[in-house]
């Protein structure tokens, strides 16, 4: 049995402010000691799916904040057990409490999300084309298609005659896209001036996000644990990387726009991509430190039909 | 805690930092900017005054009267905003081979309410503020002369013509229009170059500036702050 607690027990500790959230952990405002882990569950999914219009995956930023908070606002009327949610979102930061944890969201939501995510981007075909660029056009739809095929195998996998060695192919996959993705991110920032997509930067954002995200996933339902935690560390450090290369000062440079209040939601995107990844390994250690099997951790918060939210005590 | 936990801990703290160093980033260029605006002012109204005569010899008039102008406010800036008291707190070794670009000294700047010491500063990123250190040690100062051979390489001759036919400018009236045009192009090409070596250009790193020399300290800063982190993560385990 996985010690998971509801969030409500931290709520108002939270709001007190004597616990903070890191990324998807909640830890001591004073000690720093990390108490928990913060994991949204599939009934979190189910919910937002039936409102529609929300970004499930937590990274994409692609529906807008303003959108989400509205969303949010919904649930909360609808959903009163979802008040530490709505009490943990910063101003411009809905996206960054869906999506919390190991991602809970079923590989035909991720899909679907993809599929939103392309039509932003044929939204910007025009934009893209009168800056003489369509080639970065058809290379982040060349990524997203790759990403499309390989979660469509992901989802094809309980009917695998061997499921094992298709989600180890899968997962290679998208470790490689994972590349890939940051491959482009890094050649766009040193190449862009003024003229990258800010829509477009933020799929690209979502393209890497997802496919971390997809690979942890599966190395975790393999039982992969050591590698799982090697992979965490290496996607942070990666990220990191990213960071110091497109630092909030340099990202008004290279996009297209120069709204501060934009280009600070876009940093802090990054930022909450990065605290997650570094909370991942936290959660690793624990996890094999109490010989909970990872894939039965998925499938708990899969599965989980009491609270939307729940807190793993560490 | 064992091991493993600190390992992962101390991944939060290097994002952290990393979070720190963005924002410090952030706070430099939003603080140059705001601050520049104050430069360009006094620029500008320096320039509105000036008697056409002087600036038949522009070169001599940016030595005389910008240059000062703009080394003082570069200076209070860079006191305002070095790092280097914190690299000198984390006992920076300057022989180790990551900071052979730092020069350990202690340097008083000699400038108006901004006399501070610089314990470790990278003189040779600091044109200007090198400028000023050479000048106060009594070697000539070349600290500002900077804006003044890349505006005769750019508008220095063209403005130099201009001049001389404002010179041979008849009627009271001509003679305004022409001053105010001349003055308006002047200022602008003055501005730009003061600006970039003031606050940089992504599109020419090449050349230094004021916030390129204060980001490769936090640079320094994040990457000792980094080692820090790591050899406590090491004692303690």
């Amino acid at each position: 049995m996985i010690p998971f607690n509801v969030p409500a027990k931290f709520a108002a500790e939270y709001a007190a402010g004597s616990i903070v959230r890191f990324g998807t952990l909640l830890k001591d405002a004073n000690t720093g000691r990390i108490v928990g882990h913060l994991q949204e569950t599939g009934l979190l999914q189910n919910t937002v799916q039936s409102l529609g219009g929300f970004d499930p995956t937590g990274v994409t930023g692609v529906v807008g904040t303003l959108q989400n908070s509205v969303i949010l606002n919904k649930i909360d009327s609808l959903q009163s057990g979802l008040s530490f949610l709505q009490g943990l979102q910063s101003a411009s930061l809905a996206t960054s409490v869906i999506g919390v944890g190991v991602t809970a969201a079923s590989t035909a939501i991720i899909l679907n999300r993809l599929g939103q995510i392309d039509s932003s981007i044929s939204n910007l075909k025009n934009e893209i084309r009168s800056l003489g660029d369509v080639a970065i056009e058809r290379e982040v739809r060349s990524l997203l298609a790759d990403l499309q095929t390989e979660l469509e195998r992901l989802e094809e996998i309980p009917y695998a005659k061997w499921p094992e060695a298709r989600a180890q192919s899968s997962e290679e996959k998208l470790h490689r896209l994972f590349n890939k993705v940051l491959e482009l991110m890094v050649f766009l920032s040193r190449s862009s001036q003024n003229g990258f997509d800010p829509k477009l930067f933020s799929v690209v954002i979502s393209a890497l996000a997802l496919s971390a995200s997809a690979a942890l996933k599966l190395l975790m339902w393999l039982g992969d644990i050591e590698i799982a935690k090697q992979r965490s560390k290496r996607q942070l450090h990666k990220v990191d990387l990213l960071q110091r290369e497109i630092p909030t000062d340099r990202l008004s440079f290279i996009l297209a726009a120069k709204d501060p209040q934009y280009i600070k939601g876009l940093s802090e995107q990054i930022r909450e991509i990065r605290h997650r990844f570094a909370s991942l390994p936290f959660l690793l250690q624990a996890l094999e430190n109490s010989k909970i099997s990872s894939r039965d951790y998925l499938g708990e918060i899969e599965n989980n039909e009491t609270s939307e939210l729940l807190v793993y005590r560490l | 805690m064992d091991k493993k936990f600190q390992e992962a801990e101390l991944l939060m703290e290097r994002t952290l930092l990393l979070d720190w160093w963005d924002d410090e980033r952030m706070r430099i260029t939003n603080r140059l900017t705001e601050r520049f605006v104050l430069l360009e002012d006094k620029i500008s109204i320096e320039i509105d005054d000036v008697p056409i005569r002087k600036l038949l010899s522009p070169a001599k008039y940016e030595q005389e009267v910008i240059e000062p102008i703009v080394v003082s406010w570069l200076s209070r800036e860079y006191a305002r905003l070095t790092f280097s008291g914190d690299l000198s707190e984390l006992k920076i070794n300057p022989a180790s081979p990551q900071n052979n670009n730092f020069v350990l000294d202690t340097v008083d700047l000699i400038e108006t309410g901004t006399v501070g010491a610089i314990t470790v500063a990278p003189l040779a990123a600091i044109p200007f503020v090198g400028g000023v250190i050479t000048s106060s040690g009594g070697f000539s100062v070349l600290g500002f002369s900077i804006i003044a051979p890349s505006l005769a390489v750019s508008v220095g001759p063209a403005l130099a013509v201009a001049f001389g036919t404002f010179a041979l400018a008849a009627g009271p009236k001509l003679r305004q229009k022409t001053k105010s045009k001349l003055a308006t192009k002047y200022k602008s090409a003055i501005i730009e170059k003061v600006k970039l070596r003031a606050l940089g250009s992504f599109q020419h790193p090449e050349i230094q500036s004021l916030k390129g020399t204060l980001l490769a300290e936090l640079d320094e800063l994040l990457e000792q702050k980094l080692l820090s982190l790591q050899a406590h993560v090491n004692d303690t385990i």
